[in-house]
């Protein structure tokens, strides 16, 4: 039987913010369906960066990405519909929850998704009181994501991929500002994410997110390299 | 709450089902908040690019005092805008041209960009006085814009925003005017660069129709709005506890350095250049 | 050799155009094809050589004068489509700016010093240096190459000039644009380059040539290889740093030398304006004397208010500065230096 396609391929990417600036060198990983791997390294290695490429937030000057089959290129993302299916089977998690979180209330905001995606109201209460339920974050609904706290909206801000159902979770450092339990809650989470099939891929200075979810490291240095 | 060791997830979260997406005429909206905002954030493209000027004309410039530049400056636009023959001006011309040529190309489409639709619009609006028996006004008035223009974005796209509002105080401009100025830019760049993240996350949610599309732009700028009021609040305590009381120290910078003399003889140079084509036409 | 306008017809001038279409098109597919990012921003330096060596006129037999144009030089170090496009944009700006060659002209102008000369001698330059021993066939290649390729033009000229009176003439047998037929057009315009401006234009490649090998390797060509391997085969110094400053300094110190080719006196054969023709030829044809007119900003190099060489040097600087923008524009379409190349 033959090994299935990979659900991120970075094949030989490099990337500069500007002409100077580098930021990620000759940098090739993959993530495989059903699979948690973590990029770690040091501060200004280029892990947010790889992420960003990933979704079609930056494009690569150099080398090709490729996530569940399909290449990331700006044909890709200048062809609206296409554009369209890619985030909804990508989840993206910033760093900085709170540029992420637009909607007067929380109900709202992990309720933008689904509505986009034109699922009749009943399916998208349905689905934002199962991933509020997951989350624990149910009793936020009606409090505005702008006075919350940071590990809340941190919470908030996943709930809000989520519910779009996506088929890769790529987050950004996504236990930071979070308290023990709110941890366990996420960590928790994303084992049975992967654990049905789906695949998840993280940035994180924390070791024990790694082992919480099982995942596969990949090392990044200074020299915005992958080293392992 | 679920058990967070071994949760059950939602049947639909984990089904296979493809989402087909429908268009959605949302483009006019991201376009025009998205240009918004990212004008906001040009102001660190010159500085950016300061320290590291690629130019040898700028790393040569960058030794003088960024008050002594601004006077110069002011001085070549007054010359310019004066000059009744045109010989100073095509003179003023071949030296931006030239420093132009010395930079990188994304440099010279930055600076060259405003300037030629400046000066194209200029040209357009002296096409009148082409008619009524002037037919080189168009061209005269094009090459004087096209000029200043390159002069000013010459110094304003290559000095970071806070070295240009220092150098003010060299113009006796009060300290609390520069400390507002100060403030303001550094805000006007964080609320540029909140309001992009904002918008590439809408643009990373919006995977089909919205049905509210004012709502997600009024969700961006009520947001930015917020943080912002919240960020000055909480400025002004860390400015106090770090011994501000009111007065705002904008250290001098030592105007009559060595590169400062050179420059200084260069714009004499270009005066009296200057006053002997105007005593010659 | 810069045909002003209306000394052609202006058929003459639609066919020479619609000639160059075709060839403008083909050199712009094979520049995208084999120069990268930073030899089509050198692009722009080689245009200002030719721009300024068209700027020293020379004294030639007869009372007129004549320039270089180093044509065939950029085709060998960058190739002769590419020198192609170098000198029809210096022409370009030589007209619209400075009124020196025709507006209408300039398609034919294009063809006989942007494509026949530097085809040419490039043409020649490889014969001589594939089948010459290396220590001398590189250099001798590019004297006859450059020497052959401006006489071959300065004919094409005299052609383009010999035939209007015979095509073009009213009914009283006056010619219409230029009055002079073949037997006088090319001995008048051969001659001279045969003998003195083929000479400066040879002596000038091999120096210029010379020099760039020597300062900056890396920008020229290696003229066996194609495609890929033609530029991101040479030795990396050159492309940045050093060898690009040697090579400025030697356009400033061009520029500045220009007022020397002001003291050459009188127009060059077959440049006079409407009282030149009058005194020469003893009439003014019909489409000289009321043909399309032209303003340039800075006609004949000059400035009204400036002294003359001062206005020179300035329209020197002008042209060369402008060359350097256009490629550097024209070069953010083109792919990336290859890393070799960019260390």
């Amino acid at each position: 039987m033959s090994e299935p396609e990979p659900v991120v391929l970075l094949d030989h990417v490099s990337f500069s913010y500007g002409e100077a600036s580098l930021a990620l060198d000759d940098v090739s990983f993959e993530v495989a369906p059903g699979e948690a791997v973590a990029l770690l390294g040091p501060n200004g290695c280029g892990k947010s960066t790889a992420l960003r490429v990933l979704n079609g937030l930056e494009f690569a000057r150099s080398g090709s990405v490729e996530v569940l089959g399909r290449r990331v290129d700006r044909e890709l993302m200048s062809d609206q519909l296409a554009a369209k299916a890619f985030h909804q089977q990508v989840g993206f998690v910033f760093q900085n929850a709170d540029t992420q979180l637009f909607c007067p209330s929380v109900g709202e905001e992990v309720a933008f998704g689904p509505r986009q995606m034109g699922l009749s109201e009943t399916e998208v209460k349905r689905r934002v009181a199962d991933v509020m339920d997951v989350f624990d974050i149910a009793h936020l609904a009606d409090r505005a994501p702008y006075h919350l706290s940071g590990g809340e909206r941190h919470k908030v801000a996943i709930a809000c991929v989520v519910s779009m159902a996506p088929r890769l979770l790529v987050l950004d450092e996504p236990t930071s500002g979070l308290d023990e339990e709110s941890e366990d809650v996420v960590e928790g989470f994303l084992r049975s994410f992967v654990a049905a099939g789906r695949s998840v891929l993280v940035t994180t200075h924390h070791p024990c997110l790694v082992d919480a979810i099982g995942a596969r490291v990949v090392r990044m240095d200074k020299d915005h390299r992958v080293v392992s | 709450m679920a058990d967070p060791s071994s949760q059950v997830l939602p049947d639909w979260l984990v089904a296979d089902d493809a989402y087909v997406p429908s268009r959605d005429r949302d483009g006019f909206l991201r376009r025009n908040v998205l240009r918004l905002t990212g004008l906001l954030t040009d102001f660190q493209v010159g500085a950016a690019s300061y320290g590291r000027a690629a130019s040898p004309v700028d790393r040569a410039l960058g030794a003088v005092p960024t008050c002594v530049r601004m006077a110069g400056l002011l001085v070549c636009l007054v010359c310019v805008s004066a000059a009744s023959n045109m010989a100073f001006v095509y003179l003023m011309l071949a030296l931006v041209l030239v420093a132009m040529a010395s930079r990188p190309a994304p440099a010279i489409v930055r600076q060259l960009r405003p300037a030629a639709i400046a000066a194209a619009v200029s040209a357009l609006l002296m096409v009148p006085a082409a008619l009524l028996g002037q037919p080189s006004a168009p061209v005269r008035m094009a090459v004087r814009v096209l000029t200043s223009l390159c002069l000013v974005l010459g110094l304003s796209q290559n000095v970071p925003w806070n070295r240009l509002v220092a150098a003010l105080r060299a113009f006796h401009l009060s300290a609390e005017v520069i400390l507002v100025m100060d403030l303001a830019l550094k805000d006007l760049q964080l609320l540029g660069r909140a309001a992009l993240e904002l918008t590439e996350a809408i643009a990373l949610r919006s995977v089909g129709v919205d049905r509210d599309r004012t709502a997600s732009a009024a969700g961006v700028m009520g947001v930015c709005f917020l943080r912002m009021h919240d960020h000055a609040a909480r400025q002004s305590e860390a400015m106090a506890c770090r011994g501000f009381t009111g007065v705002y120290e904008v250290p001098a910078e030592r105007v009559l350095t060595p590169s400062a003399i050179v420059y200084l003889a260069g714009i004499a140079l270009l005066v009296c250049c200057f006053c002997f084509l105007e005593g010659a036409m | 050799m810069h045909i002003p306008d209306n000394y052609l017809s202006p058929s003459t001038d639609g066919v020479m155009a619609a000639v160059m279409v075709p060839v403008w098109a083909h050199c712009v597919r094979v520049v995208r094809r084999d120069l990268d990012r930073d030899h089509i921003a050198f692009m722009g330096v080689a245009a200002a050589f030719s721009f300024l060596l068209m700027m020293f006129n020379v004294p030639l037999p007869g009372g007129t004068t004549g320039h270089a144009v180093g044509g065939t030089l950029i085709a060998i170090m960058l190739g002769p489509e590419a020198a192609c496009l170098a000198v029809s944009v210096a022409l370009a700006i030589q007209a619209l700016v400075f009124g020196d060659g025709g507006i209408l002209a300039f398609g034919a102008n294009c063809f006989n010093m942007a494509f026949v000369l530097p085809f040419v001698g490039y043409a020649v330059y490889r014969l001589i240096r594939d089948h010459a021993p290396e220590a001398w066939g590189d250099k001798v290649g590019a004297a006859v190459g450059s020497y052959v390729g401006i006489n071959v033009a300065a004919l094409a000229t005299a052609v383009e000039f010999g035939i209007q009176p015979a095509l073009f003439h009213d009914a009283a047998g006056n010619a219409l644009y230029c009055p002079y037929p073949l037997s006088v057009s090319i001995p008048a315009m051969l001659i001279p380059h045969l003998l003195v401006a083929g000479v400066v234009e040879a002596v000038a490649t091999v120096a210029i040539l010379s020099f760039v090998r020597k300062a900056a390797p890396g920008l020229v060509r290696d003229p066996a290889a194609t495609g890929d391997g033609a530029t991101s085969s040479a030795a990396p110094s050159g492309l940045r740093g050093k060898g690009l400053v040697a090579v400025g300094l030697l356009l400033a110190a061009l520029v500045v030398a220009t007022p020397v080719g002001l003291l050459a006196q009188g127009d060059a054969w077959g440049e006079w304006d409407a009282e030149g023709v009058a005194e020469q030829a003893g009439y003014v044809p019909a489409g000289i004397a009321d043909g399309f007119s032209f303003d340039a900003i800075m006609p004949d190099y000059s400035l009204a208010g400036l002294p003359e060489a001062a206005g020179y040097v300035l329209s020197a600087v002008i042209g060369v500065a402008v060359l350097v923008i256009v490629f550097k524009l024209v070069s953010l379409a083109a792919r990336p230096a290859s890393p070799a190349a960019a260390a």
